[in-house]
């Protein structure tokens, strides 16, 4: 070991961290080398006075303890109200949701009328339908509705193409198909004495349906289209009906 | 590992006096040294429930310590610092003579020597801890320590062996 590396390494040799066989290496040059030796031991006795002058100083530190241990209670207090606070927020939502649900299930004529239209518009099942203007307007009345009424519920681009008469969810309906030529959408009209409903809309299958209830009409509209396309047929019935 | 304001006290709070005895020499002000200890408690509580089992909690709050004073020191770089605690050193009379003397030493050195070596020789540190204490390798901490250690011996009289 060289004296610079010996003087390199001192500080870790002061502090007791080499290993047991640099330190023999260490050992060996301060034996050989009475300059280092001198050094080494002029660092420590340096290390002596300054440890001596201030390493009995233990200053108290009560006042800054009692401030420390209020801050630490007052923030665990804020963090209790926090939580209390986030817990009852919880409670409310889910109160708010849970209250929302009630207020506005999804009708069970919803998955009728989502079935039906699968069934007789999209896969075409046999059925009687009345395709001319007076059959339609036959049928349209025992829905509550003249041809005019009916025709007018067509949506922008789309027109009155057939109707008549279903049960769903046991209860006799005005089934109108209205197309664009390619495309079809049902409208489902019946009697349904009772409050106003203003309109839900749910997604039952491949099928959206939205309806709602004027207080004397039932209507749902049941398109394989999107939530969008639904809410714009079922919003110009609405107007309407 | 979800930990307590009881376990903060075990094994944080014992270290307040040495935290501000280090403090004390670093800022060398009475009530500097005294917020700075309390924000570094206060900072510690707040990193306490992240700091792992086996870390070393007391290298951890001087860390913290020394982070917290460079932060304060930048803030208020503008402000004439405090030396109260020298005027105190000086007022304590014969009986601490040699404490003066050495204090004075002290106040002579850089920041950086002070710092080294109060932490390895008043702390009683290791190379290693200070170097995670101040984020620099260990061999930085070496070369700090034996240039701190042969100023200490200049601004007390003593001559260095070249």
């Amino acid at each position: 070991m060289t004296c610079q590396e010996a003087r390199d390494r001192a500080p870790l040799y002061l502090s007791a961290e080499m290993s047991a066989a640099e330190r023999e290496r260490f050992a060996a040059h301060l034996a050989a080398c009475p300059a280092c030796r001198q050094e080494i031991e002029a660092q420590a006795q340096v290390d002596s006075r300054i440890a001596a002058a201030l390493g009995g100083e233990l200053p108290d530190t009560t006042r800054i303890e009692r401030r420390v241990r209020h801050e630490i209670s007052s923030a665990a207090s804020r963090r209790r109200w926090v939580a209390a606070g986030a817990v009852a927020a919880c409670l409310l939502l889910a109160a708010g949701i849970y209250g929302l649900v009630r207020q506005a299930p999804a009708p069970a004529g919803f998955v009728d009328a989502a079935h039906d239209h699968r069934v007789e518009v999209m896969e075409g099942q046999p059925r009687r339908w009345r395709t001319d203007t007076a059959e339609i307007g036959e049928v349209s009345v025992q829905g509550g509705l003249s041809y005019a009424q009916a025709a007018a519920l067509a949506a922008p681009g789309y027109t009155l193409e057939r109707a008549k008469i279903c049960g769903v969810h046991g209860e006799r309906m005005l089934h109108l198909v209205f197309s664009d030529g390619t495309r079809r959408y049902s409208l489902y009209v019946g009697p349904h004495p009772g409050a106003k409903a203003p309109v839900r809309s749910v997604r039952s299958g491949s099928e959206q349906v939205a309806g709602f209830d004027t207080g004397r009409l039932r209507a749902m509209v049941v398109t394989a289209g999107s939530a969008a396309e639904c809410a714009q047929f079922v919003q110009v019935a609405a107007a309407r009906l | 590992m979800r930990r307590s304001s009881d376990e903060f006290e075990r094994v944080a709070m014992p270290h307040a006096r040495s935290l501000l005895r280090f403090a004390l020499r670093l800022t060398a002000s009475r009530f500097a040294a005294e917020d700075l200890v309390q924000e570094t408690l206060l900072l510690a509580w707040r990193g306490f429930r992240q700091l792992e089992d086996s870390a070393n909690v007391r290298a951890w709050l001087f860390r913290i310590l020394i982070h917290a004073h460079y932060g304060q020191h930048r803030r208020q770089r503008s402000r004439v610092p405090t030396m109260e605690l020298a005027a105190a050193d000086r007022m304590a009379g014969a009986s601490g003579s040699e404490r003066l003397e050495v204090t004075q030493a002290l106040e002579r050195l850089g920041s950086d020597h002070r710092t080294v070596l109060l932490l390895a020789v008043v702390e009683g540190f290791t190379c290693r801890e200070i170097g995670e204490i101040l984020a620099v390798p260990v061999g930085t901490v070496t070369s700090r320590l034996s240039r701190a250690r042969e100023a200490m011996r200049e601004a007390l009289g003593e001559k260095a062996v070249r």
